[in-house]
C-alpha cells in the first residue's frame, strides 16, 4: 500500500496543492523540504485532517488560525461559500485503489464583523476494484475503510513527529504496544468474540438456574465472583497503568538528573565540612593558648638564661681550674692548728708555721663559702636548663599540633568544600533538590505500586480458583439434572470455545512477541552504524522494549537520540513486516534530534528502509544538511520544496 | 465490507487448538461474522442459532472426540 497523491484546496497554508509521490526509482523514498513555519508539519496535519478529522501534530501557532486559508478570507466576499479539501489517494498492490476525500464547507460574513462559520461536512471514501469499477462510500462505511488501511489507535506507527520520535519509547509503553497488536493483528477479533460467547454462556448459567433453584444459587455465586474478578482486573490493569506512568515519570527524572550530582547530599557533605573545620578551628585556637601559657611559664628562664649561661660557664672555668672546690682541706688545718702538729707529717710547728696556717684558714674559709654558693648557684641553673629542654620539647610537640591541624584545615577540609562548591557551581541547587525530590516520592510511589499489585494478583489467583471449584460444582448440578442437558451441552461448547479462543490469543500473542522481537533485533542491528556498541533486544512479557550493551546492562535511557529513534524506526517497520500491515511511512522533521555527525547514518537507514516501503520525510531546511543531501538526492524518487507564495499565508510547492 | 481479512495465523492457530475439524469450522465462521457484522444489534440471537445448529448438526462429531 502507498499514497500516490494528495490534494489540498484553501487548506491552512496551502491555497492549491497537489503532491504526486510517483516512484521513478527503486527507492520509494520521497523529500519534502522546508524552512520551519512555512507548513511542512499541515502536511502531516492534512493527512491526519482528511482520514480522522483532525490534526494532532498542529503548532500553537496554527491552532489560533482558522482551517481555511487566509488569504481566501481575505479575497472573499459576504456570505460568500469557500470549501476546504484534502484528497489522499491510496493505490494498493492488487490494483486496487482507494481515494479518502474530506470537505467542509464554510461561510464568510464580513459585514459587521467577520466571522467564518461551517456550513457542511462531508467525508467519503471511494473504492476501485481491480476491475476499475468504483463505488463511493460516506459516513460509517468510510470511516470503517480507514480503519481498516490506515487504523487510528495506531496511526503514530506510520505518521511519526520525527520531534516525538526520541520520546517514542516513552510513549509506547508495553500496554500501549500490546493494543496495537491486538489492533493488527486482528486479536481483538478473537476477543470480541470471546465476549460475546461469555455473555450467552451467562445467559445459559441463568437459564439452568430457572430450572434447578441449587443451579441458581450457584450461578449467582458465581455472577458474583465474577463481578468480584472483574472489578479486581479493573484494578490491577488500573495499577499496571500506575506502574507504568510512574516508571516514565523516574526514567524521566533520571534522565534529567544524568550527570548532575546529587546536591542534597553534596549539602549535607558541605555542612558536615564546614562543622568540622569549625571544630578543627577551635581545636588549633586551643593549642596556640596552650603555646602561648607554655612560653609565658617559660619566659623568665629564656630572658635570664643569657646570664645564667655565662655564670654556669664561669663557675665551669672555676672548676676546671681547680678553684672550686678549694685545694686544702680546711680540718685537717684546723686540726693541725690545735695540736701544733703536722698530721700529715708530724712535724711539730713553728710560730711562722702557725701564722701561715692562721692565714690560710682565714682564706679558705672565705673561698668554702663562695664555692658552696657558686655550687648552689650551679645547681639551680642546671635545673634551669633542664627546664629550658623541657621547654623545647613542649613546644615542639605543640608546633607539630598546630601545623597538622593547620594542614587538615587546609589540605583537607577546605579542598574539600572547594571540589563541593566547583561540583555544584553552575546548577539551579533548588531545582535539582525538587527533582531528586520527586525521583524519590515516584521510586517509593513504585515500591508501593508493585506491593499492591501482588496483593492483587494473589488476590486474583484466590478468586480465579474459587470461581473454578463454582463452576465445578455447578457443572456436576447440571450433569444431576436430565431436563437441562441441552442447556449443558451449549454450556459446554460455550467454555470449549472460550477456552480455545483464550489460548489462541495467548499462543498467537506470544509467537507475535517473539517475532517482533527478532525482527526488530534483525533491523536494527542490520542498520545500526556501531556494531559492537549492544548487545541484544528483548521485548518482554509485559511488551517493553529494552536494549541491551554489550556490557550487559540495559541502556536503552542512556544511549543517544539517533540510536533511539533507530530503534523506534526498527520497532515499527518489525510490527509492519509480522502484522502484514504495509502502509506508508510518513516522518515529518525525521533528524530533528539527530546530531550532526550521525545524520549521514540515519539517511543510509532511509535509503534501506525505502527500497522495500513508501517512506515520505518532511526536512527543515537546517536538518537537509549536505551529509543528507549526499546520501538521499541520488536515490529519491521526488524532491520537492515548499516557497511562500504571494504572502507568509500562502505556501507553494516547488519540484527540485 | 469489502475485503475481510482473518490471517493465516489465527485460522492456523484455531485449527491447531480446536483439534476438532468441526469445531474449528464453527469458530472461524463465528470470526468471519464478527468481522463482517461488528455492529449487529441481534447479535445474540445469530450467535445462538448458529451454536445450536452446530449441536443439531454436528454435536456428535464434536463431542466424539
Amino acid at each position: 500500500m502507498r499514497i500516490s497523491r494528495i490534494v489540498l484546496k484553501n487548506y491552512r497554508q496551502y491555497r492549491k496543492c497537489e503532491i504526486k509521490f510517483d516512484k521513478n526509482k527503486e527507492n520509494d523514498l520521497h523529500i519534502i523540504i522546508g524552512r520551519g513555519g512555512i507548513g511542512k508539519t499541515n502536511l502531516l496535519n492534512a493527512i491526519n485532517w482528511c482520514l480522522y478529522g483532525d490534526e494532532p501534530h498542529l503548532s500553537q501557532r496554527s491552532s489560533q488560525l482558522p482551517l481555511l486559508n487566509l488569504n481566501v478570507i481575505e479575497s472573499s466576499d459576504d456570505l460568500q461559500d469557500q470549501e476546504v479539501k484534502v484528497e489522499v489517494y491510496v493505490n494498493f498492490d492488487d490494483n486496487r485503489s482507494a481515494l479518502f476525500s474530506r470537505q467542509i464547507i464554510y461561510r464568510i460574513y464580513k459585514q459587521q464583523k467577520l466571522d467564518i462559520v461551517k456550513q457542511t461536512e462531508d467525508f467519503s471514501v471511494i473504492i476501485r476494484n481491480e476491475k476499475g469499477n468504483s463505488e463511493p462510500y460516506s459516513g460509517e462505511k468510510a470511516k470503517r475503510y480507514v480503519e481498516q488501511f490506515f487504523p487510528e489507535k495506531i496511526r503514530e506507527f506510520f505518521f511519526f513527529d520525527g520531534e516525538r520520535l526520541d520520546s517514542y519509547f516513552k510513549e509506547a509503553t508495553g500496554q500501549n504496544i500490546r493494543s496495537t497488536i491486538f489492533q493488527i493483528s486482528k486479536l481483538d477479533l478473537i476477543e470480541r468474540v470471546e465476549k460475546k460467547i461469555d455473555i450467552i454462556n451467562a445467559d445459559l448459567r441463568k437459564e439452568a438456574g430457572k430450572l434447578n433453584p441449587k443451579i441458581e444459587e450457584l450461578r449467582k455465586m458465581i455472577d458474583e465472583k465474577e463481578n468480584d474478578i472483574n472489578e479486581l482486573k479493573d484494578y490491577y490493569e488500573n495499577c499496571q497503568k500506575d506502574i507504568e506512568n510512574v516508571k516514565i515519570k523516574i526514567q524521566e527524572y533520571r534522565e534529567k538528573l544524568r550527570s548532575i550530582p546529587d546536591v542534597s547530599s553534596l549539602e549535607k557533605q558541605r555542612n558536615r565540612l564546614k562543622e568540622m573545620e569549625k571544630n578543627r578551628r577551635n581545636d588549633y585556637s586551643k593549642k596556640e593558648t596552650e603555646k602561648y601559657n607554655i612560653m609565658f611559664e617559660y619566659a623568665l628562664t629564656i630572658y635570664l638564661w643569657p646570664v645564667m649561661k655565662k655564670v654556669l660557664e664561669l663557675i665551669l672555668q672555676k672548676r676546671a681550674n681547680k678553684e672550686i672546690p678549694p685545694p686544702v682541706n680546711k680540718t685537717i688545718l684546723e686540726e693541725t692548728l690545735n695540736k701544733k702538729v703536722c698530721i700529715i707529717c708530724d712535724r711539730a710547728l713553728n710560730l711562722s708555721a702557725e701564722e701561715r696556717i692562721r692565714d690560710l684558714l682565714t682564706e679558705i674559709t672565705h673561698t668554702t663559702e663562695i664555692s658552696d654558693k657558686l655550687l648552689m648557684i650551679e645547681s639551680i641553673i642546671n635545673n634551669y636548663k633542664e627546664n629550658l629542654l623541657d621547654f623545647e620539647t613542649r613546644m615542639q610537640e605543640v608546633t607539630e599540633e598546630l601545623n597538622s591541624i593547620k594542614k587538615e584545615i587546609e589540605e583537607t577540609i577546605i579542598k574539600d568544600i572547594n571540589d563541593i562548591d566547583n561540583q555544584i557551581r553552575g546548577y539551579n541547587v533548588e531545582e535539582i533538590k525538587l527533582w531528586y525530590q520527586h525521583l524519590r516520592q515516584y521510586e517509593e510511589q513504585l515500591n508501593q505500586l508493585n506491593q499492591q499489585l501482588g496483593f492483587l494478583r494473589d488476590r486474583r489467583t484466590n478468586l480465579e480458583n474459587e470461581m473454578k471449584n463454582l463452576k465445578n460444582d455447578l457443572d456436576e448440578e447440571l450433569k444431576k439434572e436430565e431436563q437441562l442437558e441441552k442447556v449443558r451441552k451449549e454450556k459446554q461448547l460455550c467454555e470449549r470455545i472460550l477456552s480455545i479462543l483464550t489460548n489462541c490469543k495467548i499462543s498467537i500473542m506470544e509467537s507475535i512477541r517473539k517475532e517482533i522481537e527478532e525482527y526488530t533485533r534483525k533491523y536494527f542491528f542490520d542498520l545500526i552504524w556501531k556494531k559492537e556498541t549492544f548487545k541484544d533486544i528483548i521485548l518482554d512479557g509485559e511488551y517493553n522494549v529494552k536494549l541491551f550493551h554489550s556490557l550487559g546492562y540495559e541502556c536503552l535511557g542512556s544511549v543517544s537520540a539517533s540510536e533511539r529513534e533507530l530503534l523506534a524506526l526498527s520497532f515499527t517497520l518489525a510490527l509492519h513486516n509480522v502484522s502484514g500491515f504495509e502502509s506508508p511511512i510518513i516522518i515529518d522533521t525525521p533528524v530533528a534530534r539527530v546530531s550532526t555527525e550521525m545524520r549521514e547514518n540515519f539517511a543510509k537507514v532511509f535509503s534501506e528502509i525505502s527500497k522495500n516501503k513508501q517512506i515520505i520525510l518532511l526536512f527543515t531546511t537546517s536538518e537537509f544538511s549536505p551529509e543528507v543531501s549526499k546520501v538521499l538526492d541520488p536515490i529519491a524518487s521526488n524532491r520537492f520544496k515548499l516557497v511562500y507564495g504571494i504572502n507568509e499565508y500562502e505556501t507553494n510547492l516547488e519540484e527540485i | 465490507m469489502s475485503y475481510p481479512v482473518i490471517t493465516e495465523n489465527i485460522i492456523k492457530e484455531i485449527r491447531t487448538k480446536s483439534n476438532n475439524k468441526e469445531l474449528a469450522d464453527l469458530l472461524i465462521d463465528l470470526l468471519y461474522f464478527e468481522l463482517e457484522n461488528p455492529d449487529l444489534w441481534a447479535w445474540k440471537e445469530k450467535y445462538r442459532t448458529k451454536l445450536k445448529k452446530f449441536l443439531e448438526e454436528k454435536g456428535d462429531l464434536y463431542e466424539n472426540k
